[in-house]
């Protein structure tokens, strides 16, 4: 081996996952090479030295503005459709059939914009997920999320 | 608001699925700061890193159904998100617009010395003054890493995370972070010497 392996070894050594037959092969070459020797103290000083800075914190408001924004945000996509689990069962192009029918003028209008004006429940209104798009839009794009499956 | 210290990262998530946000920010609670260091330590820039954070815990919230317990955990799903945008952020355009008129990031500290609480007596002013000047010389060195190689080895050293969750986390082999490690040791020390 040269001295660059050995070298990579150390740097597994100080991280323990060197195995047995290649650290004890490590440490005599340790005993008898000045270059690696070196390396070796280079790596354990660089370690503790390491040790002994911390990445500074973040600010203590970080974690309050993670939850503000979660709180504002719609529910997950698995939450939303694992609530309307029995629209499963229902073909897609009767799905899109009823939706059709029902959707009349709210077509071009945001969720919730639509939710708001026929005063659907509240639930659904944190359900669905709100990015601007029209309820037209959702209803193709999860009747093609439903073709691909 | 509930009391979920003792409910597992798993049992979170699992009622997070089920509805409850309560849930999921005792998830935040446990992980913005090992998210935060992460992204500060990739992007250098403090503001960038609180961004970050922000981004990847709405992006692991909104994507919940996507997160496979059976593949990490979810610090560790969580932190390949967090490492995938602070990448997005210094490749980016902007951010290399802005850093062409301004290198105030490259000024900001990122980190602080910690002395050994173990040990009571305190150092004479002598070498106070060589561990300020070894502190701010491992500063000055690690930014000159590349971002591969100070990652892989600051998420060991400062995180203590194992190769594996590294290797994941970078989305690379094992033995990528064995040499992405010995590598960045190995041009501190010649930095260093230098
Ligand atoms: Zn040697």
């Amino acid at each position: 081996m040269r001295h660059i392996d050995y070298q990579k070894h150390i740097s597994l050594l100080l991280d323990g996952v060197l195995e047995k037959s290649s650290r004890e092969e490590l440490l005599s070459h340790l005993e008898e090479c000045a270059e690696c020797m070196h390396a070796y103290e280079k790596m354990v000083s660089l370690n503790e030295t390491l040790e002994k800075i911390r990445p500074l914190l973040p600010d203590h408001s970080l974690a309050h503005k993670i939850k503000v924004r979660i709180a504002a945000e719609p529910q997950s996509t698995a939450a939303v459709w694992g609530g309307f689990s029995f629209l499963k069962q229902v073909p897609v192009w009767a799905l899109i059939a009823i939706l059709a029918v029902g959707i009349g003028d709210m077509a071009g209008k945001t969720l919730t914009e639509v939710m708001s004006a026929h005063d659907t429940s509240h639930n659904l209104e944190n359900l669905i997920q709100d990015h601007g798009e029209s309820l037209t839009d959702v209803v193709i794009n999860f009747a093609q999320s439903e073709n691909g499956q | 608001m509930g009391n979920f210290e003792n409910l597992s990262d798993q049992e979170l998530i699992a009622r997070t699925r089920n509805g409850s946000v309560d849930h999921f920010d005792e998830l935040v609670n446990r992980h913005t700061i090992v998210v935060y260091r992460v992204a500060r330590s990739i992007t250098g820039a403090h503001e960038e890193a609180e961004d970050v954070v922000q981004e990847s815990f709405l992006r692991a919230f909104s994507n919940l159904d996507k997160f496979d317990e059976s593949k990490s955990t979810f610090r560790t799903w969580l932190l390949t998100i967090a490492r995938n945008q602070s990448i997005n952020i210094i490749g980016s355009f902007r951010r290399k617009a802005l850093k062409f008129f301004s290198d105030r990031s490259d000024d900001e500290p990122e980190f602080e010395f910690s002395s050994n609480p173990l040990s009571q007596e305190l150092p004479d002013a002598e070498t106070q003054l060589s561990i300020k000047q070894q502190f701010q010389t491992m500063e000055k060195v690690l930014k000159k890493l590349p971002e591969r190689q100070r990652t892989a080895l600051l998420l060991r050293s400062q995180e203590g995370m194992s190769y594996d969750e590294i290797s994941t986390i970078m989305n690379i082999s094992v033995s990528s972070v064995e040499s992405l490690i010995f590598r960045g040791r190995k041009k501190i020390i010649e930095l260093v010497e230098r």
